[in-house]
C-alpha cells in the first residue's frame, strides 16, 4: 500500500506540489483579502481563467513537441471575430458561427503547422506572422464601429457554468489524449529526441502539423469563452502580451520549454495562479503596472526554475 | 623552417576507469616524413590524438618532447601553441563566411590596424593568399565557403593549421568525405608540406592511401605499439595481419544454415553520393554482414535502403504473401527495425523510461484499434519480459535510460526493435562502445532471433565479430559491392580480397 | 577557385521590394514621393531602424531577444523623467538613458549566457518587467517634454531640404555600427559564432564572451534608440511608446535578410531596409487611404513570404542540413 503510494507521489509530483501551492495560496487570501472567498469572484475567477487555461493546453502541447507557438491571442481574437461577424453581420446561425470560430481557429493553427512542418519554417517567425495576420485580419474585419453585440441568447447558452464545463472537458481530454493515447505518447517522443522518433518510425511532419493546428483549436475555444463573456468579439480580445499567461502557465506548470516533457492538467493549475494572482491584484486594487511587474518576474523565475531542472537532470544522467 | 622540430613519445600509456586505452606507446617523428597511423577501431588512435590535442593527459611517466624539450600539453590551447594542429575528417569550418575570414578566425585581434578597431582586410587577405600559395591552392579568398567543394574547405581547414602556426600537422581521416579528383588534389598538398619540413602524421582506414603517401607507418592494436616501420618493408597483407593482430577462425558459432527463401532484394541503389549502384538479396533468417573499411559508404547503404538519405536510384523487393514484390521505402520501414550507430544522438530517448522507450518502436501494439488508447498495464508487462529477456540490469522498467551504462542502453535499443519483432533488423555496429560481456550477450540475442526466421543485416567494423556473427558478408568500398563470401570460406584475406584488388585497380 | 560572383537574386530582394513598394504608392498615393513627406516617415522611424539594427547584433549570436523595444522603452521613460522631475539637462539625461540600456543588456546576458535560460522567454518576461516599470515611474501619463527636447526636435538642416537632424544622427550610428560589424575583428567573431558556436569554440573562441558583448552592445544601442530617438521624434513620454517595436525589429531584421538561427546578417542593407521596408508599408498605406487596420494583416503577409524565401535560400545554401 505504501509502496503504491510513494509510486503515485513521484508520478505526480508536479501535480501535488501546484495543488499544494494553490491550496496555501487560497487559504491565506480567504483570511486576507475581503471579498476573495466570495461565491461570485470564485465563479468570475474560474471565468477569467478559463480562456487562458484553455489556451495553456494547446501551448503544452506545442512546447511538448520543443515547438513554439506564439500566435495564440492572435488566433483566438480572428476566429473569434469572423464567428461573430458571420452571426451578426453575415446573419448566421449561431450554432455555426460557434463551429466556425473553432473551425478558424484551427485551419489558422494548420497554416502554421504546414509552414513549420512542411516548409521546415523555424516556429518563431511563422506564428509571430500569424500573430500580426491574425490581429489583422480581426481588425478588418471588425471595422472602426466594431462588431454588434450578439443576441442575449449566446452568453445565456454559454453561461459561466457551461464555461467552465468546457474548461474542465477541454483539460481532462487533452490531458488524457497526451499522457493515454499513442498520438500523445509520440508528441513526447519527438519532443524528446526527434532524430530518434525518425529512426523509430514516427511521422513526425504530420504529427507536427497537427500539434499546432491543436494549439490554434484551442484558441478558437478560448476566443467562444472570451465571445460568451463579452457578447461580441474585437480584435483587441487578445492582446498580444497574453502569449506571456499562457506561455509562463505551462511553465510554473512544469511543462520544458525545451521539449519532451510537462502535463496539460498541471498547466492548467498554472493558468490558476496566473490569472488567479491577477484577480487578487485586482482586489488588493493593486494598480496594473505592479501586476505586470510581478508576473514578468514570476515568468523569469519559472525559466530560472526550468533550467535549474534541466541542469539537475544532466547532472543524475551522466 | 627550423632544422630541430622534432617530436617524440615516450611511454605513452593512457587508462580510463576500466579500459587502458594506451599502454606504454613510444614512437618519434621526423621533419620532411609522412607518418602514417593505422590501427582497427578502438586500437588507441583517438586516445592518442587527444593527449597529443591536450584532450587528455597521458598516465604518470609518459613524457612528450618537441623539438627536444619535455612539454606538458595541458589543453587544446597549450598545444596550438606548441605548433600542434589537426585536419579533422569532419570540416571544420564557417559557411556563411569568406574564405579568408574562415583561415584566419582563430586570432582576429592579430588583425586590427594600428590605432584603429577596423581589420586589415587587405593585410589578412594577403596572409590567407600566402597560405593558399603554400598549398598550393588557387581558391578564392574572397569566396563565401558555402560555395566551395568539401575538398577546398579541407584545404582551408589546412591553411588555418598553418596560420595558426602549426607544424606537426595531424591529418584525421581527411579524404573520408573526398572524392578521388580531391583525394589527388589534398595529397599533392600534403606532399608539398613534406617537402617544407612539416612534421605529419596521417590517421587512415584507406590502407591504399598509407602505402601511396606516407613514409613510415605506426601500427597500434589494444592500446599498444606493434611496429614503427618503414612503409618500403611492408606490404600490405602484412600490415593488415599487424593491425588486426589474430588468426581468425571461422564459423565458430554451430546454428543451422540459413534458409534459401529470399526475403528481400535491393537493386541498384544509389544514393546521393555513396553508394552506388549496390545490389544484394537477402534470406529468411540469414544474418548477412556488410564489411567496408569506415567511410565506405556501409551506413550511407542503410539510410538510403530506409529512406533517411535520399534515394536516388534504385527498387526494392520485400517478399509479400509469399511473392517478392516491388515496395516503396515508407511501406518497408513498417517492416523493419534500424538500430544506428549513434546510440545517443538518435537511437534512445534520453530523459524517458525504459518501458517507454521500448514500446516506442510498435506503439500499435498497445494502443486500442480506432481511438489509440494506450494499455499502460500491458506496456509494462512487455517491456518487463523484453528487459529480462535481453538482460538489461535495472530494478525496474521505469528508470530514465539516460541513467544505464552504454551497454546496457544499447540492449534497451534491442529490446526496443525485438518488441517490434520486424521481419528484418538492419544493425549498424551493434556491439560499438559496449564491453565484451554484453557484447557476446547481444550476438547470442541475435542468433536466437535469426533461429526463429527474423533476417538481419548488420555493418561491423570489427571483423573477428562480424565473422563469427554471420552467415554471409558483401564487401563494400566506396558505396559499390565488391565481393561476398559465405560463411565457409571466412578469412580475413577473402574479405580484404575485394578491397585490395579494388584499391590496386583505382592505383592503376 | 569556382563561384566567383554568382548573380544572385536573393542578395537583391530586399531592395527590390522597397523599389516596389515605393513604386506603388508613388503611383497610387498622394504625394507620396515628396521629399518632405519621405523625410518625414524616416524621422518619425528612426526609433524602429535603430533597434533593428540593435536585435541584428543579439540574432547574429543566435538569441532572439524580445525585450529590446522595453529596453528602450524603459531607458527613454527614466532619461525623460529625469528632465521633467528635476530639469536635468538632455544630454546628462540621455547618458543616464544609455548607461540603463547597457545595464539592462547585462542583465539579460547574465541570465541568458551565464544562467543559461531559455533566451526567449526570458526576454520575454524582461518585457513585461520593463514596461511595468516605464507605467509606474509615469504613473501611466502622457508626459510632454516641450522646452527640454525642443530644440532638437526642430533642428532641420536646410541645405538638405529640411532634413532632421535625428535622421543625421541616425545615419551616422548606422554607418559606425556598419562598419564595426563588417569591418572589426569583434563584428567578425560575431559572426563565427553565430555561424557555428561548436567550431568556434574548438578554434579557440569565447563564444559566452563574445555573446555577452553581443547583448550589452545590443542594450547600449537600444537605450540610445529610446532615451534619444524616441523622446525627441515623440517630444513626450508616452505609455504606448514602442510598444510591439520587438515584433516589428524582429520582422524587420528577418525581411533583410538577417538570419534568425545566427551567422548572417548585414546592418546594411540587413537591418536598415528591412526596418525601411516595414516604415514605408505603413506610411504608403496610410498616404493611399487604406485603412489602418489591414496594415497589420498586409504586413503580417509580407512577413511570411519573406520568410519563406529566407528558408529557401538557408537550404539552398546549406543544403539539407538544416531540414
Amino acid at each position: 500500500m505504501s509502496e503504491k503510494l510513494k509510486r503515485f507521489t513521484s508520478n505526480n509530483k508536479q501535480l501535488l506540489i501546484m495543488l499544494g501551492v494553490i491550496a496555501v495560496v487560497f487559504i491565506i487570501l480567504s483570511l486576507t483579502v475581503p471579498n476573495f472567498s466570495t461565491a461570485r469572484n470564485l465563479t468570475n475567477l474560474l471565468q477569467q481563467i478559463a480562456p487562458i487555461a484553455v489556451m495553456a493546453c494547446g501551448a503544452t502541447y506545442v512546447l511538448v513537441i520543443g515547438g513554439m507557438d506564439i500566435s495564440n491571442p492572435a488566433v483566438m481574437a480572428a476566429s473569434a471575430v469572423v464567428g461573430v461577424y458571420y452571426m451578426t453581420t453575415g446573419g448566421g446561425n449561431l450554432v455555426l458561427g460557434t463551429i466556425l470560430i473553432v473551425l478558424t481557429g484551427t485551419f489558422l493553427g494548420l497554416i502554421n503547422g504546414f509552414a513549420i512542418a512542411k516548409l521546415k519554417m523555424v516556429p518563431m517567425v511563422v506564428t509571430l506572422s500569424m500573430m500580426t495576420i491574425g490581429t489583422g485580419l480581426a481588425t478588418i474585419l471588425s471595422g472602426t464601429r466594431g462588431l454588434p453585440i450578439l443576441p442575449a441568447s449566446f452568453s445565456n447558452v454559454l453561461n459561466k457554468t457551461v464555461v467552465i464545463i468546457i474548461l474542465l472537458v477541454v483539460m481532462i481530454v487533452m490531458d488524457f489524449i497526451l499522457t493515454g493515447t499513442k498520438f500523445g505518447r509520440k508528441l513526447y517522443y519527438i519532443g524528446n529526441n526527434a532524430r530518434t522518433a525518425r529512426i523509430s518510425g514516427i511521422d513526425s511532419e504530420n504529427i507536427t502539423m497537427f500539434t499546432y493546428a491543436i494549439s490554434g483549436m484551442c484558441a478558437g475555444i478560448a476566443g467562444v469563452i472570451n465571445t460568451a463573456s463579452i457578447a461580441t468579439a474585437r480584435a483587441n480580445m487578445g492582446p498580444q502580451s497574453q502569449i506571456l499567461d499562457i506561455i509562463s502557465a505551462a511553465v510554473i506548470g512544469g511543462v520544458s520549454p525545451n521539449g519532451g516533457s510537462g502535463r496539460v492538467r498541471d498547466a492548467v493549475l498554472g493558468a490558476v495562479l496566473i490569472v488567479g494572482l491577477n484577480n487578487v491584484m485586482n482586489l488588493l486594487a493593486v494598480s496594473d503596472y505592479y501586476t505586470t511587474l510581478i508576473k514578468g518576474g514570476i515568468i523569469i523565475g519559472a525559466m530560472g526554475l526550468a533550467s535549474y531542472r534541466q541542469q539537475q537532470a544532466a547532472k543524475r544522467g551522466v | 623552417m627550423d632544422n630541430k622540430l622534432s617530436l617524440e613519445l615516450k611511454h605513452i600509456s593512457k587508462t580510463f576507469p576500466g579500459v587502458k586505452a594506451l599502454n606504454d606507446v613510444s614512437f618519434s617523428a621526423q621533419p620532411g616524413k609522412v607518418c602514417g597511423i593505422v590501427g582497427v577501431n578502438g586500437a588507441g588512435k583517438s586516445t592518442l590524438m587527444n593527449i597529443l590535442g591536450g584532450i587528455h593527459q597521458p598516465d604518470e611517466g609518459g613524457e612528450i618532447f618537441i623539438n627536444g624539450e619535455k612539454v606538458v600539453i595541458a589543453d587544446p590551447k597549450a598545444s596550438t601553441e606548441l605548433g600542434v594542429a589537426f585536419i579533422q575528417q569532419e570540416v571544420q569550418a564557417f559557411d556563411t563566411m569568406n574564405v579568408y575570414e574562415n583561415i584566419l578566425a582563430a586570432d582576429l585581434n592579430k588583425w586590427r590596424k594600428k590605432h584603429s578597431l577596423a581589420l586589415d582586410r587587405a593585410a589578412m587577405k594577403k596572409e590567407a593568399q600566402v597560405h593558399l600559395d603554400a598549398l598550393d591552392s588557387h581558391i578564392d579568398v574572397d569566396a563565401p565557403v558555402y560555395t566551395l567543394t568539401v575538398g577546398d574547405k579541407q584545404i582551408i581547414q589546412i591553411a588555418r593549421a598553418l596560420s595558426q602556426g602549426g607544424r606537426i600537422l595531424l591529418f584525421d581521416e581527411p579524404t573520408s568525405s573526398l572524392s578521388d579528383h580531391e583525394v589527388a588534389m589534398l595529397f599533392g598538398v600534403v606532399r608539398r608540406l613534406k617537402e617544407q619540413g612539416y612534421i605529419i602524421f596521417y590517421i587512415s582506414h584507406f590502407l591504399d592511401e598509407i602505402f601511396e603517401l606516407c613514409d613510415n607507418v605506426v601500427i597500434l592494436r589494444d592500446g599498444q605499439l606493434v611496429d614503427q616501420a618503414e612503409i618500403s618493408d611492408i606490404n600490405k597483407e602484412q600490415l593488415v595481419e599487424m593491425m588486426l593482430g589474430y588468426q581468425i577462425e571461422g564459423n565458430t558459432h554451430s546454428r543451422e544454415h540459413a534458409q534459401d527463401e529470399v526475403i528481400f532484394k535491393a537493386e541498384h541503389i544509389s544514393g546521393e553520393k555513396l553508394p552506388r549502384d549496390f545490389s544484394f538479396e537477402l534470406h529468411k533468417g540469414e544474418i548477412l554482414g556488410v564489411w567496408g573499411l569506415l567511410g565506405s559508404g556501409r551506413s550511407e547503404l542503410f539510410n538510403t535502403i530506409l529512406g533517411i538519405d535520399k534515394m536516388m536510384d534504385g527498387k526494392l523487393f520485400f517478399k509479400q504473401d509469399g511473392e517478392l514484390k516491388e515496395i516503396t521505402q515508407k511501406d518497408f520501414y513498417k517492416h523493419i527495425g534500424y538500430l544506428t550507430e549513434g546510440r545517443h544522438y538518435d537511437g534512445l530517448f534520453l530523459n524517458m523510461p525504459i518501458c517507454q522507450n521500448i514500446t516506442s518502436s510498435d506503439l500499435d501494439q498497445f494502443a486500442a484499434k480506432g481511438t489509440g488508447i494506450l494499455n499502460p498495464a500491458k506496456e509494462h508487462v512487455e517491456s518487463r519480459k523484453l528487459i529480462e529477456q535481453v538482460g538489461v540490469k535495472t530494478p525496474d522498467e521505469n528508470v530514465k535510460v539516460s541513467k544505464l551504462s552504454g551497454g546496457n542502453q544499447q540492449k534497451v535499443i534491442v529490446a526496443k526493435w525485438f518488441l517490434k519483432d520486424p521481419e528484418i533488423l538492419f544493425m549498424d555496429e551493434p556491439t560499438k562502445g559496449v564491453d565484451v560481456g554484453a557484447k557476446n550477450e547481444i550476438k547470442e540475442l541475435i542468433f536466437d532471433k535469426a533461429e526463429k526466421g527474423t533476417s538481419f543485416v548488420v555493418i561491423s567494423s570489427e571483423l573477428e565479430e562480424i565473422m563469427s556473427l554471420c552467415d554471409r558478408i558483401i564487401v563494400i568500398y566506396e558505396g559499390r559491392l565488391v565481393g561476398e563470401v559465405q560463411k565457409a570460406d571466412f578469412s580475413k584475406e577473402s574479405l580484404m580480397k575485394g578491397i585490395v584488388s579494388q584499391e590496386d585497380k583505382d592505383a592503376e | 577557385m569556382q563561384s566567383k560572383k554568382k548573380f544572385d537574386i536573393f542578395n537583391l530582394s530586399s531592395y527590390l521590394v522597397l523599389l516596389a513598394i515605393l513604386v506603388v504608392f508613388g503611383i497610387v498615393g498622394n504625394n507620396f514621393l515628396a521629399i518632405k513627406s519621405i523625410y518625414a516617415t524616416i524621422n518619425n522611424g528612426t526609433p524602429l531602424i535603430l533597434i533593428t539594427c540593435a536585435v541584428t547584433f543579439s540574432l547574429l549570436v543566435g538569441i532572439i531577444d524580445l525585450s529590446c523595444a522595453a529596453i528602450g522603452y524603459a531607458a527613454g521613460v527614466t532619461s525623460g523623467m529625469l528632465m521633467h522631475w528635476y530639469g536635468v539637462a538632455f544630454p546628462v539625461a540621455l547618458l543616464v538613458g544609455i548607461v540603463i540600456g547597457v545595464f539592462l543588456g547585462w542583465i539579460n546576458s547574465l541570465l541568458i549566457v551565464k544562467l543559461k535560460m531559455n533566451g526567449m522567454l526570458v526576454t520575454f518576461g524582461m518585457m513585461l518587467v520593463l514596461r511595468a516599470y516605464g507605467r509606474i515611474i509615469t504613473n501611466d501619463n502622457t508626459i510632454t517634454l516641450g522646452d527640454h527636447v525642443k530644440a532638437i526636435r526642430q533642428a532641420r538642416i536646410a541645405a538638405l531640404g529640411g532634413l532632421q537632424v535625428t535622421v543625421i544622427v541616425l545615419i551616422a550610428l548606422a554607418v559606425i555600427l556598419h562598419l564595426v560589424l563588417k569591418y572589426t575583428a569583434f563584428g567578425r567573431r560575431l559572426m563565427l559564432v553565430g555561424c557555428d558556436e561548436n567550431v568556434a569554440k574548438r578554434i579557440g573562441i569565447n563564444s559566452d564572451k563574445v555573446k555577452t558583448q553581443a547583448l550589452l552592445l545590443e542594450g547600449l544601442l537600444c537605450g540610445i534608440a529610446g532615451s534619444f530617438f524616441w523622446i525627441v521624434v515623440e517630444g513626450a513620454i508616452v505609455t504606448t511608446g514602442l510598444n510591439s517595436y520587438e515584433f516589428l525589429a524582429i520582422a524587420g531584421a528577418c525581411l533583410g535578410g538577417i538570419s534568425l538561427l545566427g551567422g548572417r546578417g548585414t546592418i546594411f542593407p540587413g537591418a536598415v531596409i528591412g526596418s525601411l521596408i516595414l516604415l514605408f508599408l505603413a506610411a504608403g498605406m496610410a498616404n493611399a487611404g487604406i485603412s489602418i487596420f489591414v496594415t497589420p494583416f498586409v504586413r503580417g503577409v509580407i512577413i511570411f513570404i519573406a520568410m519563406y524565401i529566407d528558408a529557401l535560400r538557408t537550404r539552398r545554401m546549406m543544403g539539407n542540413k538544416l531540414g
